[in-house]
């Protein structure tokens, strides 16, 4: 499963952390978030030790969203040292989020 | 390699259904959906035109039954995207994710995707402004003035969900007449939040790096004006 993260743990969780970090930002009331939650969870399975996957609620948090311009969900962005390697928008498949990571960590 | 005597691929309600009767005729059947079942049932606020929920339902819930219902069924569920799909003697080698399957028959179920205008700031604003699902980002917008491009059913009945969020919103349409169903124009009509532009076309998405989206430049196709509009 992946781990919620939330506006207080952020820092911590996913900017300073050693690992890269896949964060999904998403909400329960969106339908393409519901869609890929199930993928989420089998990537921080597969990707354990590699990359950190977790999830934001953004109804729950808003700072972090806003601090990274997010206007629409689902959005995925891949963390490295707190800078971000690379974001995608929409609902989107597990080897395509593979190929993402693949190409940039 | 994966065996099976049907694979369906696309698991929109056409999908789940196509391997609910495949199931249930004994048929060896593979289900391939790189999302969650329920393909754009999933995108939509309430479905409001499937016979039996008289009261409407809400897409997720909608999708989230019909697959429960395939669930009790013994079907190979596979959910990742097909890359290929090539003709082999005896029956359809597909690649699906990392894995090939071997069906004997194939159903294409694999639905309809998002119209893009291809104009200029499109790409660009995606996800900063630009939105193709009102039900997922309409919050990141309360209070604020948004254009809904289109005169289909889609553009109507996102327009009306979003109505209940914004200040103001303009309904952009290059053609005279609406598509959309009836009932949805009439509700538009008469909602005062939503004025509506007719034969007029969006040239560009005019955008900010940091603020995202900030305004569109419309042309009026009787007139050929162009001319720029704000948030």
């Amino acid at each position: 499963m992946a781990n919620q993260v939330t506006d207080g743990n952020f820092e911590s969780e996913v900017l300073k952390c050693e690992l890269p970090v896949l964060v999904d930002f998403w909400a329960p009331w969106c339908g393409p978030c519901r869609a890929m939650g199930p993928i989420i969870d089998e990537l921080a399975n597969e990707l354990t030790g590699q990359v950190k996957v977790c999830k934001m609620n953004v109804d729950e948090n808003s700072a972090s969203p806003s601090r990274f311009g997010i206007r629409a969900i689902p959005t995925l962005i891949l963390f490295k040292n707190g800078e971000v390697l690379d974001q995608t928008t929409g609902a989107v498949s597990k080897s395509s989020i593979k190929d993402m990571i693949a190409k940039k960590v | 390699m994966k065996k099976c005597d049907a694979a369906v691929i696309g698991g929109g309600p056409a999908g789940l259904t196509a391997a609910l009767y495949l199931a249930r005729s004994g048929v060896k059947t593979a289900f391939v959906e790189k999302l969650s079942p329920g393909g754009q049932v999933l995108m939509t606020e309430v479905i409001e035109n499937y016979p039996g929920f008289p009261k409407g339902i809400k897409g997720y819930e909608l999708a989230d039954t019909f697959a429960e219902h395939l669930a009790s069924y013994d079907v190979m569920r596979i959910s990742d995207e097909v890359k290929s799909i090539v003709r082999k003697d005896e029956g359809y080698e597909i690649a699906v994710g990392e894995e090939l399957l071997l069906a004997r028959s194939v159903v294409l179920c694999s639905g309809a995707r998002y119209k893009h205008l291809g104009i200029p700031g499109e790409d660009m604003y995606s996800g900063r402004g630009v939105s193709y699902c009102a039900l997922c980002d309409g919050n990141f917008f309360k209070g604020r003035s948004v254009a809904v491009i289109g005169g289909g059913n889609s553009a109507l009945e996102e327009s009306l969900y979003l109505a209940r969020l914004v200040d103001k919103l303009t309904l952009i349409h290059r053609r005279d007449e609406f598509r959309g169903c009836k009932c949805y124009q009439h509700k538009c009509e008469i909602n005062p939040k939503i004025s509506m532009l007719r034969s007029t076309v969006v040239e560009e998405i005019k955008g900010d790096p940091f603020k995202g989206v900030t305004g569109v430049t419309l042309k009026a196709l009787k007139t050929g004006e162009s001319a720029g509009h704000g948030r």
